[in-house]
């Protein structure tokens, strides 16, 4: 069956001329690292990178028109699904005739009406043209009016760098003097009022500006919630030490690329990829872990984990993605165990680690390669990035052949196959596999007290997720 | 160079430090309750800073210095058994984990179901989808090995060596697989099995013995008499009443204390019956029910029907049981007497006794549109294999009322041949046609419960080919292609034979 759609009906489905430019600017082939088709489904799909660290997923239906991003956008439809159509209007030969992949077929499980609602029904329509929006893009300024609005923007920038400086300072003062009146009250009964305290706390550095510091306070009683009670004191211990040295990090230096990531906002990807210290990395990069959790303030974090498969020593890249809960579920993606061919940018860091994808392709089962042999030591390793980042929530490490115990408690435990090494593990549940077979080698997260096992790599069963 | 006493003493100065800011004070931080190496960064600082940049030293002092060790010795688990089966196909892993996610929502899907059919196509499980588990009954043998592993291992119990129940490692089974090994072996071994039962039933408490003794149903034979004797003296009713039930189904009426009153109570019931031949070449019985006065004269003989031994009952009649079991006319009865009868019958009757009684049902429920229940009652005493060819005969005939979802309730096994045209004439087929299409007319796509369980069903039993063309059916109606109603069809018909 054949499938197409029309430029008059992508240009129907805009909410409005401004979502058209913006799909517009989307069209180059190269920010769309899977473009794909199944006339059985009617259905197009494909990944185009976004703002985020790793590309949104998109799926339209040609016939009904129905669709799905990923992106956090109000609009429906989003410039994304916009762009996906205009390209398959234009180029429909341009997608691949594919199986639909998973994420594909688990949307179109849900979406059960044909047909999209459209709630804006009511409302007045703007008018709008696909084709203005190649006029837009003729406006351009001469070299001298570049160059003030330049000069003024750059001014702009600097004057409110300075100003939030002051403030984030400001804040980590107030914080200081926090975790000195926990220390006089006593930590036994920070620990009982934690939320309240923390809350309190993290609420004045969200003022301050100092968002990211805000947040892993706010998380902070529930990272205590999960350990045993004889264990609470001493991570709230090394949590507010940790604190404290980045603070002193922020006043020894403000522009310190490390401490202003763990303090303030993150760069967004343009910031980074004009940064002329960004470290750009190509590789086959493996899924070794992910993780999404609903923090306190609403949002929820997706974090991927990649490892460079053929680099030495090893490197690992985090992508990291915050979104609303409100948004839904949209834990859709790589799955743990995929392998991906690409480019990946890093924040600056001097132990780059958070990182977003700048070009990528999916590689089939069959191309995959293994995981690579670890070659440091953990406790090298570990000190190494305490030396670098003093702050450090986790230390990503690849485990090489070893098994998984169980203490009399029924705590898990990994051992390395000479039974020398043994690191508790504080995954609460694990699938049962994984204390039947040897594993080759495992991810996992060190925080200096246990270890979060992420996945592993088998010789009998393959790549098993946790 | 730090040597080991200072680390020591180091230590010890932290964990004052610790007790100190644990407990709180107001007391400014003094140099001396430092480690010495730290004195001197400190004593740079305000005094008010001190107890903050001691804090901050002690987080990576605990940080680089602590190794854990495990506390005393660490479980051992021994490695899953390699079954020597080729692992499902990769690309059909998410559709497994989807259906297994979805198969306990479901009363009549069960996972050794699914099981059934990947091995069939000669596939086991990937671990890592899938485990045994407590709760899990009769699952393919082939994943016998693995159901010990996950009780032994991830249990509560020790590990050993065998791979099948037996007298030693009867306590390393999860109840519910001890009796689906029994039930197994008993078709496999009957003698073996009831050895096990005699060793190993005692001691276990007695609704659980029962379970286990109830096992002996299949395959009952002259070799059990001695122990169902012998389990007369039982300290459980019930097993007292299962024995003799089990004795009369072999022929081995054994009177006791109770037995004059029974015996009174066949006469009572035979009374309320009479007995008529029919067929002018060929003539048969049939034992025909007289009307009675009163509800509570119908609520006697429902009684008497489930407790009287049938074979007492069939001599006052002046015929056999087996001669009863053929005879009983189902349409001519209440629907509860049928279901007391038929509750007596799968305890009492020997083989060719329940063979008839099973014609019997047939011809009812063919004729009389009847539904499935009272055949589903007799599984105790069917081997999955008679199971699978009865269900096997119903499909076929175009007749009989039943829903797809009776197949699984009866039978774990697919089937090795249907052929398309021969289902879509069937009435099941036809029922389920005209509720999707209504469905579809009120919804646009498909919103109940009952056609998403038939679809699953249909899923789960037909052969490959079959399946393929029930999906492009139902898409021909209009359900949508991606809809998850369709996961199971879409397994099946996905799944070749491995070859």
């Amino acid at each position: 069956m054949e499938m197409e759609i029309s430029l008059e009906i992508v240009q129907e489905l805009a909410p409005d001329q401004a979502s058209l430019n913006a799909a517009k600017k989307l069209l180059n082939p190269t920010k769309w690292p899977v473009r794909e088709k199944a006339a059985s489904l009617n259905s197009i799909w494909g990944q185009c990178q976004g703002s985020g660290a790793k590309p949104y997923y998109i799926m339209a239906d040609v016939v009904d028109h129905g669709y799905k991003c990923t992106c956090p956008s109000r609009k429906f439809p989003c410039k994304h699904v916009l762009a996906l159509m205009w390209q398959f209007a234009e180029g429909a030969n341009d997608f691949l005739d594919k199986e639909p992949p998973e994420w594909v077929n688990d949307w179109l499980g849900r979406k059960r009406k044909s047909g999209t609602p459209n709630p804006d029904d009511d409302k007045p329509i703007a008018k709008k043209n696909i084709n203005v929006t190649q006029e837009e893009e003729l406006k351009a300024l001469s070299p001298e009016e570049q160059t003030k609005k330049d000069a003024a923007k750059q001014k702009r920038a600097a004057q409110t760098k300075a100003k939030t400086n002051a403030t984030i300072s400001a804040g980590l003062v107030e914080l200081q003097q926090w975790v000195s009146d926990q220390l006089r009250s006593g930590i036994g009964s920070f620990i009982k009022e934690m939320n309240e305290r923390c809350r309190r706390i993290a609420a004045r550095l969200v003022d301050a500006k100092a968002t990211s510091l805000a947040s892993r306070l706010d998380e902070l009683p529930a990272k205590l919630m999960v350990v045993r009670a004889e264990l609470q004191a001493n991570l709230a211990f090394k949590e507010l030490g940790q604190l404290l040295l980045l603070s002193e990090a922020w006043f020894a230096d403000n522009n310190d690329a490390d401490a202003r990531l763990a303090i303030a906002t993150a760069e967004n990807r343009d910031q980074v990829l004009s940064n002329s210290n960004t470290i750009r990395h190509s590789g086959i990069w493996g899924n070794v872990g992910e993780k999404i959790v609903t923090r306190r303030d609403g949002l929820v974090s997706h974090a991927t984990w990649l490892l460079n498969t053929v680099d030495d020593p090893i490197r690992f890249a985090l992508l990291l993605d915050h979104y609303p809960a409100s948004a839904g579920r949209r834990e859709v993606g790589l799955s743990v165990g995929a392998q991906l061919e690409g480019v990946l940018a890093f924040y600056p860091s001097r132990y780059p680690l958070r990182a977003f994808l700048i070009e990528h392709k999916v590689l089939t089962t069959e191309s995959q390669v293994s995981w690579p042999k670890p070659s440091t030591d953990l406790w090298a390793g570990y000190q190494q990035q305490l030396s670098q980042l003093p702050w450090s929530e986790h230390y990503p490490y690849l485990l090489n052949t070893g098994r998984i115990l169980r203490d009399s408690k029924g705590h898990y435990w990994w051992q390395d196959n000479l039974a020398q090494q043994h690191l508790p593990l504080s995954n609460a549940n694990l699938p049962q596999l994984l204390l039947g077979c040897e594993l080759r080698s495992a991810f996992i997260l060190w925080d200096g007290d246990r270890a979060e096992l992420f996945s592993a790599h088998t010789e009998q069963w393959g790549t098993i997720a946790c | 160079m730090l040597t080991e006493n200072t680390i020591n003493e180091e230590q010890e100065l932290i964990e004052q430090l610790q007790r100190r800011w644990m407990i709180g004070s107001d007391e400014p931080l003094s140099l001396d309750a430092l480690p010495q190496s730290w004195r001197p960064i400190i004593e740079t600082q305000a005094v008010e800073r001190h107890s903050i940049m001691t804090l901050a030293l002690a987080s990576q002092h605990q940080c680089v210095l602590f190794q854990p060790e495990p506390p005393g010795d660490l479980i051992h688990h021994t490695p899953l058994p390699d079954l020597q089966q080729p692992l499902i196909p990769q690309r059909l892993r998410p559709l497994f984990r989807r259906i297994i996610k979805n198969v306990n929502k479901q009363a009549a899907l069960k996972p050794g179901i699914l099981l059934e059919l990947l091995l069939r196509r000669g596939y086991i499980a990937h671990p890592a989808d899938w485990l045994p588990s407590a709760a899990d009954e009769e699952l393919p043998d082939i994943y016998l090995p693995w159901c010990q592993w996950a009780a032994t291992e991830i249990g509560t119990h020790n590990s050993h060596d065998s791979e099948s129940l037996n007298a030693d490692n009867w306590d390393d089974w999860y109840p519910a697989q001890r009796i689906s090994q029994l039930k197994a072996l008993r078709f496999k071994d009957s003698a073996m099995a009831r050895i096990l039962v005699e060793t190993c039933a005692h001691k276990e408490p007695a609704d659980k013995r029962l379970r286990v003794i109830q096992t002996l149903a299949i395959n009952l034979c002259e070799d059990d008499v001695t122990y169902l004797q012998e389990l007369l003296k039982d300290r459980s009713q019930k097993i007292v009443t299962l024995a003799a039930q089990y004795l009369a189904r072999l022929g081995k009426g054994i009177r006791t204390k109770t037995d004059s009153k029974e015996s009174n109570n066949a006469k009572e019931l035979a009374q309320g019956y009479e007995l008529k031949k029919t067929g002018i070449i060929k003539k048969r019985v049939q034992v025909s029910p007289l009307k009675l006065k009163s509800k509570k004269q119908q609520a006697i003989r429902s009684e008497q029907l489930e407790n009287t031994l049938l074979s007492d009952f069939a001599d006052t009649l002046g015929i056999n049981v087996t001669q009863l079991a053929a005879s009983w006319q189902f349409s001519e009865n209440r629907p509860h007497d049928n279901q007391a009868f038929v509750a007596n019958s799968v305890n009492t009757l020997a083989e060719d006794g329940i063979e008839r009684l099973i014609e019997n049902i047939l011809n009812y429920i063919a004729t009389d549109d009847a539904e499935l229940h009272l055949l589903h009652m007799l599984t105790p005493r069917l081997s999955e294999s008679r199971r699978s060819s009865l269900m096997g005969e119903i499909v076929k005939k175009h007749s009989i009322n039943f829903s797809f979802r009776d197949y699984l309730s009866f039978s774990h096994t697919p089937l090795i041949e249907l052929h398309w045209n021969t289902l879509k004439s069937t009435r099941p087929w036809k029922s389920l046609e005209k509720e999707i299409k209504k469905d579809l007319e009120e919804n646009g796509y498909i919103d109940s419960h009952a056609i998403a369980r038939e679809l699953s069903a249909l899923g789960m039993f037909l052969p490959q080919e079959a399946a393929a063309q029930t999906l492009n059916a139902i898409f021909d109606l209009g359900v949508l292609r991606a809809d998850p109603i369709t996961d199971h069809l879409k397994f099946n018909a996905d799944l070749s034979p491995h070859h």
